[in-house]
């Protein structure tokens, strides 16, 4: 789409395009060139010589069980993280978009933990069920349950994990309620007149006009899952115990600051902006395919 | 509603106040602990109702900080925070808005080029690069410094987009008036096209503060200087912070006043937030 | 006020597309000229040219005698209405009028004794604090000309102002703007799609098809003596009925499928055998007495528009649409057939290859 009209200038619109691309290529080009050309030399700790090694760095991750366990933790995370939250805030959203009466304040209840930075919910979470003194932990105790994530890399998981989506459950709240009231009322009225029941409408009429935002929201949600919660699990878990929690970007991390292994660290980041790269794709995909709806 | 089912309408008044029950009890405990001494929350079960301590808790944290964690003032931290997510948040909205400006209102030699230079950011979020991105940084002498924590993180290629599309549906006779009316490229935008994006710039307002104040990887990486530490990273100081025991009713006062200012923007300006959200990520 | 002179005038788009080609005409100062065709015809591309909107890929544009192709709008001392008004939604209505002299740099007082004039004129004056949002329609469309106004310019430019607005509003909002053009004496060129539009306001009207002017007149020489097919069957309404054929042996009739299909009541002025097209309008045909018939109607239907009747139907029951409009209430069967007359001076022939004027 273009305009019509457009002004006949032939500096200023450089001048005013210079910040944003200056910044893009000062600090986003050019690092992830650095990331990429340094992910096919080794490097001694101190940088004072490094070496061409082509792939070796790529082989070398791939034969590391840590790295692939890594991403077996990811996937798990990242799964769990989209269908907990996703699961939760339909069901929420449905329940809000029946409400007529007191409905703002449902919202306004609903919505604020989108502004509570992933580090907090962590931070919050890991007290909660801190294993001497959480309230959930005892609670846990009272029916049997042993919590101590301290020790137990389950238990770790699926902490960071519930601490992950609870965070994220405001966000999709609000696009699915949106999404919900964007489905014109008379459809449902011409099911209802077809004889199906509330659960049956959902799920035959509700829901299938609801993917779209479905599969907008499980990308978002992966993504979130695989990059936002580097905070939340860095400022509780650190990736521990014995990399239970490691997630990949942690792991990016963890090699190039604490490990020093700059070549591995930057063959990481590689393949996780493959990652970002193939979701943004399907992403932007869907939308070209929403746009012809 | 299609129909009135009295058990629909309890089943639905129950599943939402479960929901906020998930939603809140979390930071209620946060609440409670923050206004308990060290002995309360000495052992389990800890008390789900508020002790005495509150303003001791809170004065200590805002003007003295922990003597665990650096003996940083939380308050001090807090104003690192805030300088942090204004200019993130203006710088962000400056750039994005002359940027799309010029894409969309001038015909010029790699302008789709650019466009999609900016939209390539997308696909590299700071995670994914931050040792380079780091390394950059260093050379250019930034560490421990504002713009450090600042400029690295004000290109955006959502509020590009956004001001992209708001642009597209401003008619075409509108520019078409104005440049009759004798109006150039600059007085357009100042006159006309700013002042129209008042609503899209709120909206993006409170979605960009939050996203500055909520940084925290870059700024853990970027200073090292105690005074610059911003809020939400700071926390993490005390949680991890070796060999001595967590002072939960520290952190927890910490989380809450680091929680204050991006939920009461949300729940302050509720609709715009709403609306900014839902579009932004269109 | 001024005068324009419009030589040669075409724009090619960078594509290649030609949007309009060899435009000329010279307009008077004072003068109303309304530029009408079917969408997408060229006529807005031809405003939007003398706006200084588009640029002029062909030809020359003349204000007052001046070049001024490569001159930017707001330096070409013209004022501009678009169809969707285009005010700025932000500014009050005051706002709106006074934003193209501010930008002009004139003094203070002068700006307010103009707005005061032109809300006095438009009747806007218990609005000028209002926003656009605020007003109705047709309160709008008077705001676009008080925009216009203001600026006191050579030319007033219209793109469809009306188009926007119901039909009532339209017809009292085109009253106000005839008399408008009346005390303001200034050049007027006016777009619009409408020929009842263009009839009633224009003093001389450019009627376009596909790029190209057709006809450059005043509305009574398009009505009566229309140059091209293209511009007898764009002007008036109902639409002027059309019946192809060739020119008999006695160059007093129109043969079609070998039967005589009209018989004139003198020669027309082209060859025997030639292909024709003969044209003759829905108000210029009058009911003959049995037997005295240049042609007959058989009868479809009827439409009572109560002033006057339409009687559609079909050329001597044939597959030629045929339609014409008597006086009064009147009634007729479907299936009749109705004889009828016209006088010479009513019959339009054009060439059946190219559509140009025969007679």
């Amino acid at each position: 789409m273009q305009k019509r009209v457009v002004f006949r200038s032939r500096l200023l619109p450089y001048l005013l395009v210079l910040p944003q691309i200056a910044i893009t290529v000062i600090f986003f080009f050019w690092p992830s060139y650095q990331a990429l050309e340094s992910s096919f030399f080794i490097e001694d700790a101190f940088g004072f010589s490094r070496e061409w090694v082509g792939l070796t760095n790529y082989f070398e991750l791939f034969k590391d069980p840590g790295y692939l366990k890594s991403f077996r933790t990811s996937l798990i995370f990242g799964i769990s993280v989209a269908f907990l939250a996703m699961a939760i805030s339909l069901g929420l959203a449905v329940a809000a978009n029946r409400v007529v009466k007191a409905a703002t304040g449902y919202r306004t209840l609903l919505i604020w933990p989108y502004a509570v930075a992933p580090a907090l919910a962590g931070v919050i979470w890991y007290f909660l069920m801190n294993p001497s003194l959480g309230i959930v932990s005892y609670w846990l105790s009272g029916v049997g349950v042993e919590w101590n994530h301290y020790v137990n890399g389950d238990q770790a998981l699926f902490l960071v994990i519930v601490a992950a989506a609870w965070k994220q459950v405001s966000y999709n709240f609000l696009f699915f309620l949106a999404g919900l009231q964007s489905i014109p009322k008379s459809m449902i009225e011409a099911a209802a007149i077809d004889r199906a029941g509330p659960v049956r409408r959902f799920w035959t009429i509700v829901f299938p006009l609801l993917t779209p935002t479905t599969f907008f929201l499980l990308v978002v949600n992966l993504v979130y899952a695989f990059f936002d919660t580097f905070a939340l699990i860095h400022a509780t878990t650190e990736g521990g115990p014995v990399d239970a929690t490691s997630i990949l970007v942690f792991r990016v991390y963890n090699t190039g600051f604490i490990g020093q292994d700059y070549g591995s660290s930057a063959a990481q980041s590689v393949i996780l902006m493959g990652l970002v790269i193939a979701m943004t794709f399907v992403q932007f995909r869907y939308v070209e395919r929403k746009v012809q709806y | 509603m299609v129909e009135n089912r009295p058990f629909l309408t309890f089943l639905t008044h129950a599943v939402l106040i479960l929901g906020v029950v998930f939603l809140c009890f979390p930071v209620w405990m946060a609440l409670v602990a923050s206004t308990h001494g060290p002995e309360a929350l000495s052992r389990s079960p800890i008390p789900m109702w508020f002790g005495g301590q509150m303003w001791e808790n809170y004065s200590q944290l805002l003007a003295g900080g922990l003597p665990e964690a650096g003996g940083v003032p939380i308050g001090r931290m807090m104003f690192n925070s805030l300088i942090m997510a204004l200019c993130i948040t203006f710088g962000k909205i400056a750039i994005s808005i002359i940027s799309a400006y010029a894409i969309v209102y001038f015909r010029f030699p790699f302008r789709m080029g650019f466009f999609w230079m900016i939209f390539i950011t997308l696909m590299l979020p700071v995670e994914v690069r931050i040792l380079p991105t780091y390394d950059v940084v260093v050379k250019m002498g930034m560490l421990n410094t504002y713009a450090g924590l600042t400029v690295p993180l004000i290109a955006s290629a959502t509020a590009t987009f956004l001001f992209r599309q708001f642009f597209l549906t401003i008619p075409d006779e509108l520019v078409e008036a104005a440049r009759i009316d004798r109006a150039g490229p600059l007085r357009f935008f100042w006159d006309i096209l700013l002042p129209l994006s008042r609503t899209n710039i709120a909206a993006l307002f409170i979605i960009l503060f939050i996203f500055g104040w909520n940084q925290y990887l870059w700024p853990f990486l970027i200073t090292s200087d105690e005074g610059l530490y911003t809020v939400v990273m700071g926390i993490q100081r005390m949680v991890n912070s070796g060999e001595s025991l967590p002072v939960w009713h520290y952190i927890m006062g910490t989380a809450v006043l680091a929680m204050i200012p991006p939920v009461l923007v949300v729940v302050a300006m509720q609709k715009l937030f709403v609306k900014g959200l839902v579009e932004s990520e269109k | 006020m001024a005068t324009l002179n419009i030589s040669s005038l075409g724009k090619v788009y960078p594509g290649g597309v030609t949007a309009v080609s060899d435009v000329n005409v010279g307009i008077d100062d004072g003068e109303f000229i309304v530029l009408v065709g079917p969408s997408g015809c060229g006529k807005s591309t031809i405003l939007r040219m003398i706006a200084g909107l588009e640029t002029i890929t062909e030809g020359e544009l003349q204000i007052d005698g001046r070049r001024v192709n490569e001159l930017e709008p707001g330096d070409r001392d013209i004022a501009m209405v678009f169809q969707n008004y285009a005010l700025y939604p932000h500014m009050s209505v005051r706002g709106n009028m006074e934003y193209g002299l501010k930008n002009e740099g004139l003094p203070k007082a002068e700006i307010a004794k103009r707005i005061a004039e032109a809300s006095r004129t438009l009747r806007l004056e218990d609005y000028l604090d209002r926003k656009p949002r605020q007003l109705s329609g047709g309160q709008r469309q008077r705001v676009a000309m008080g925009r216009a106004i203001v600026r006191d310019p050579k030319v007033f430019l219209f793109d469809e102002p009306l188009s926007n607005l119901d039909a009532k509003l339209r017809t009292q909002l085109r009253a106000e703007l005839k008399a408008l053009h009346q005390r303001l004496g200034a050049t007027f060129i006016y777009v619009t799609h409408d020929q009842v539009e263009a009839m009633s306001l224009a003093d001389r009207i450019i009627i376009m098809n596909a790029g190209r002017v057709e006809q450059i007149g005043t509305p009574m020489d398009l009505y009566l003596r229309p140059a091209t097919r293209f511009v007898a069957d764009f002007i008036g309404s109902p639409a002027m009925n059309m019946f192809e054929g060739t020119v008999g042996e006695d160059r007093q009739s129109l043969v079609y499928h070998g039967a005589e299909q009209v018989h004139f009541a003198a020669e027309l002025p082209v060859s025997a055998g030639q292909s024709v097209i003969m044209g003759v309008r829905p108000e210029h045909l009058q009911h003959a007495a049995e037997g005295q018939g240049q042609m007959d109607l058989t009868v479809g239907f009827l439409e009572q528009l109560g002033a006057d009747t339409v009687v559609h139907g079909t050329l001597n029951g044939g597959d030629n649409v045929l339609s014409i409009r008597l006086h009064g209430v009147q009634t007729s069967a479907p299936g009749t057939r109705l004889p009828l007359t016209f006088a010479m001076e009513n019959v339009h022939l054009f060439d059946a290859q190219n559509g140009t004027r025969l007679n």
